[in-house]
């Protein structure tokens, strides 16, 4: 017996070394930056963090990334440790924007650095958001799905609408929602019936299969996020409702929606670029600590794909994934909750572009069938 | 004027053999039997006899060491040293299985019995009856309600239905179940555990009833209890433990209730 | 004295009341039916069963668990690291064929679920202190294997979760079939008594001779295998393997759905059949609600309501059954 409770002491004491010894970089850096995220529960946002560790890696920076598994306090404990383990700037992704503002503030205080990427916080001491923002995206696609009502519609813009919404309360959530709801409520005759799928494929399938049962006349699908419209076409497809009559537009072109779009399940996906988002901002966050203010653009700036050189000329998963910066620009700078918003482009994904080598999910990224 | 019970004269503990045979065909003989728990001496040297056909006595104080033996002996515990030796041969009671294919069987002090379960599944639990349904082994339902009937019938116990859950039987009637293992099991001696304790007077007959049915069916008992009345009532000898030995042995004819109360206050070992 | 029979009413009411939920189930089903259109259809009880089943593994899992005296926090977890785990070896380490990567994913759920049952069972470490840790340990193993969803899954994975057999989906077959299997192994084997034992009297079942570390081991490694054909299940309604199989509420279900079928907490009580009806509960409340339509936030709390009634008229149940069982004018009833 006290063999076995020595070798299992032994296992976990190894446990936190072994860690301990991955976060950090071999080579002598001078430059330490942190990845503080909210959710890895996809290929959306493990790719996200993948980047942000490749980006990092090839230039030789110390870094280090952690997931707060949904829980806003776990992020401002989890910044917190990284800040005190020595990160000089921090990338945050944040699962609340409200709830998050203590560690832009606990940053403040010892000058270091937060850069937002893909979910911002409300605080004017963040030096700069990277990302599109769910709620533009949401109007976007709103408008698409409005147009084909009209002219399914003759003219009339009425008609049954679902909405695949994310886990209630959450930021993400609530903005890519009321894009879809400033878009849609200005129309009468629309009937929106919501489905709430907390991001994921199976509660969305089932959440999906329950209204559909009472409502199975829909003539669109608006659904927050990918795998959540996989599993509304999943659900679709076991009431014998054929998806490619319903017009469905998700935002994010998971590798599953984009298998959807190429057979016609899912007429459109307004793409973001994981992979971008994390590259931009670290790259931002490092101009920063160099030359400060300076290193960053000015608002009303529009950044150009060719201002911007992101490849480091390494290649990750078989592919220069900086290389085509199409996925992203042009950007526009503006101003938004008193910090500088760096707003990407976004891709529409349809039918004909579907194969595009630069869509991400088109990479075979590890991890990935 | 009765005779004086043996004594020990060196307070090392006293052999428990009945005064009419030393030794000689008995069913049960402990040698000098010690049980430690970590520093703790429980047992000191134990010996003594059971024979076939007796109701024997076990009595003694709180920590005289009854529990500790009564374990030894139906498998729930190894001793540390010391021979056990079932009807002349030598054995090794490793476990329960082992005690119960001697024919040894034990009615603990919480009856073992789980309450949720019928009574009829009490009585076999751990030993059911089983039949083949095509490729597999099942319960045989029909012979343990049948067997349980019977026994449930013989023991005369107040119980209407056999698959009634064994929760809702008196404490008696909860004995009874116990008992019926043993006696279906074929057992050559029942341990019996503090089995009049927590009961009612009228459940405190019916159990001195079983243990004089048991004798009567040739089966021996160790009947183990700090309750004097109610083992004189029904023993023929009693073995007195004091601090984890044997302290004093008794023939009934030889003693009274009071005499027993007595040996039991002033017996210690290592005088 | 022994051998009397219950009255016919007796019987009668003792039958309602043990299998009370069902009762229970079609009270609800009906209340549903006629405030909603469409609710009282085959088609939606179709696919109330088809949605249940792949939890109701999870269900009967933690049923078995309970009724031995144990619990089990991380079969959730099981279900999606072996089915991750399975498909990642199957589709993208190996090429293996769709039915053997099915069977292995109950197989590694076994070896998984048997983990716990060593820990439990030999080394003697309080259930809920083990299935916690080998619940964190499974959650990020299957997020360290794949991130993302495995797609490329063939239709013989996909058959038993997925499949239709005569037009009804196959899952529900294996819902019935579990059920029944496991309801029999637990009232007609010895081994079944002796899980009731080990949860109704641990002490007494070692007395007895029954071994409490094999009876743990055993339940904790089949435990783990009806999660892993939870998982096997969910991949084929899914139609691909996420990462997020069985995550976030299921395991709460998992213990609601085998509590309201009137699997007892303390252990050694609790039947298949009434498992089987809480899970099905569970789904037509969830059903029920959702077809209401009202807003997302206000069905959630309709739903926890709904569940707290049937938990409160179960309560009741077990009392109004003790009652019946009591045999007339014995002492424990007068007691009553």
């Amino acid at each position: 017996m006290k063999k076995i409770l020595v070798f299992f002491s032994a296992l976990i004491l190894a446990g936190p070394l072994a860690f301990g010894m991955g976060a950090k970089e071999r080579s002598k850096p001078s430059i330490f930056i942190g990845l503080d995220t909210k959710t890895v529960t996809n290929s959306w946002e493990g790719y996200f963090q993948d980047s942000f560790e490749w980006f990092a890696k090839d230039h030789g920076w110390k870094y280090i990334a952690d997931e707060a598994g949904g829980d806003p306090a776990v992020q401002i404990t989890q910044a917190r440790q990284m800040i005190d383990s020595g990160v000089q700037g921090l990338i945050v992704s944040a699962q609340d924007a409200v709830a998050a503002k203590p560690i832009v503030e606990f940053a403040a205080q010892k000058n270091i650095p937060v850069f937002t990427a893909d979910a911002d916080i409300n605080s004017p001491n963040v030096k700069m958001y990277v990302g599109f923002s769910g709620e533009r995206a949401g109007s976007e696609l709103t408008q698409r799905l409005v147009d084909f009502l009209t002219s399914k519609h003759n003219g009339q813009v009425k008609g049954t609408v679902l909405e695949m919404m994310g886990p209630l309360g959450g930021a993400s959530s609530m903005d890519r929602s009321k894009g879809f709801h400033d878009v849609i409520d200005k129309y009468p005759g629309v009937k929106v019936i919501q489905a709430v799928g907390d991001f994921q494929e199976a509660p969305g399938k089932t959440a999906a299969l329950n209204v559909l049962r009472a409502n199975p006349h829909i003539d669109a699908c608006y659904s927050a996020n990918g795998p959540m419209a996989v599993g509304a076409v999943e659900a679709m497809k076991d009431l014998s409702i054929d998806p490619s009559k319903v017009f469905t537009v998700t935002i994010d072109a998971t590798p599953g929606v984009l298998a959807m779009i190429k057979s016609g399940d899912i007429r459109m996906a307004l793409d973001q670029a994981p992979g971008f988002y994390t590259a931009i901002a670290a790259h931002y966050l490092v101009e920063y600590l160099r030359n400060g203010q300076a290193g960053l653009p000015k608002v009303g700036d529009t950044i150009k794909g060719s201002d911007l050189t992101l490849s480091t000329g390494v290649k990750h998963a078989g592919q220069d994934i900086w290389a085509d910066n199409n996925a992203w620009a042009p950007a526009k700078i503006t101003q938004e909750f008193g910090h500088l918003w760096f707003q990407t482009g976004a891709v529409l994904v349809t039918k004909d572009n579907a194969d595009s080598p630069a869509l991400w999910a088109n990479i075979k990224l590890p991890g990935k069938a | 004027m009765r005779e004086e019970p043996r004594e020990s004269s060196r307070g090392e503990g006293v052999r428990g053999g009945s005064a009419r045979n030393d030794g000689a065909g008995a069913l049960l003989s402990l040698e000098a039997i010690e049980k430690w728990y970590g520093e703790v001496h429980a047992l000191r040297g134990v010996t003594l006899e059971v024979y076939p056909r007796e109701i024997v006595g076990l009595i003694g104080d709180n920590g005289a060491g009854k529990s500790t033996l009564i374990k030894i002996i139906s498998g729930v515990v190894p001793r540390s040293s010391g021979a056990i030796r079932w009807k002349g041969r030598k054995v090794r009671v490793g476990s329960v299985r082992e005690a119960r294919r001697l024919g040894i069987e034990t009615v603990h002090q919480d009856r073992a019995v789980v309450g949720s379960m019928s009574v009829a599944r009490n009585i076999f639990l751990g030993r059911e009856p089983t039949r083949w349904m095509g490729p597999f082994r099942v319960l045989d339902r029909a012979r343990m309600a049948q067997e349980a009937e019977r026994l449930v019938k013989y023991l005369n116990l107040n119980i209407s239905s056999v698959d009634q859950d064994v929760r809702f039987c008196s404490g008696g009637e909860m004995q009874g179940v116990a008992i019926s293992r043993a006696m279906h099991f074929k057992a050559s001696l029942v341990i019996l555990d503090e089995p009049t304790t927590a009961l009612a007077v009228s459940g405190v007959q019916t159990v001195l009833d079983f243990i004089t049915r048991l004798k009567r069916d040739g089966i021996a008992c160790l009947f183990v209890t700090h309750n004097l009345h109610d083992v004189y009532a029904v023993a023929d000898r009693f073995i007195v433990m004091a601090r984890g030995s044997v302290a004093a042995v008794v023939e009934r004819k030889d003693c009274t209730v009071e005499d027993l109360a007595r040996l039991q206050v002033t017996r210690k070992a290592g005088a | 004295m022994t051998g009397a029979h219950r009255s016919l009413a007796q019987s009668a009411q003792l039958f309602i009341v043990r299998n009370l939920i069902w009762a229970i189930l079609v009270v609800v089903f009906l209340a549903f039916s006629v405030t909603l259109p469409n609710f009282f259809t085959l088609e939606n009880v179709h696919l109330i069963l088809y949605v249940a089943s792949a939890l109701g593994m999870l269900v009967f899992a933690e049923s078995l668990v309970l009724v031995s005296g144990n619990m089990d926090l991380s079969i959730a977890h099981i279900a999606g690291l072996s089915s991750m785990f399975v498909g990642a070896l199957s589709i993208q380490w190996f090429h293996l064929p769709g039915w053997s990567a099915a069977i292995l994913m109950i197989v590694v759920g076994a070896m998984l679920g048997s983990v716990n049952g060593f820990f439990v069972g030999w080394v003697r470490i309080n259930p809920f202190l083990v299935t916690l840790s080998t619940f964190l340990m499974y959650n990020w193993l299957t997020y360290a294997i794949n991130r993302g969803a495995i797609l490329a899954v063939s239709p013989a994975l996909v058959f038993l979760g997925g499949g239709k057999i005569f037009g009804i989906f196959s899952a529900i077959f294996v819902l019935i079939l579990v059920c029944f299997l496991l309801g029999f192994i637990l009232t007609r084997t010895p081994f079944g008594g002796y899980v009731h034992a080990i949860g109704g009297n641990p002490e007494a079942s070692f007395m007895l001779g029954i071994s409490l570390p094999w009876m743990n081991f055993w339940v904790f490694t089949i435990a783990g295998a009806l999660a892993g054909l939870c998982g096997l299940l969910f991949v084929g309604y899914l139609d691909s393997i996420p990462s997020t199989i069985a995550g976030g509420d299921d395991i709460f279900l998992a213990f609601a759905g085998a509590i309201i079928g009137g699997i007892s907490l303390k252990g050694g009580e609790g039947t298949m059949s009434g498992a089987l009806g809480g899970v099905l509960l569970l789904g037509i409340i969830d059903t029920g609600t959702a077809m209401t339509l009202i807003n997302p936030a206000v069905r959630g709390f309709l739903d926890g309501l709904i569940l707290l009634l049937a938990i409160l008229i179960n309560k009741y149940r077990l009392e109004l059954r003790d009652r019946i069982l009591l045999p007339r004018g014995s002492a424990a009833q007068a007691a009553l």
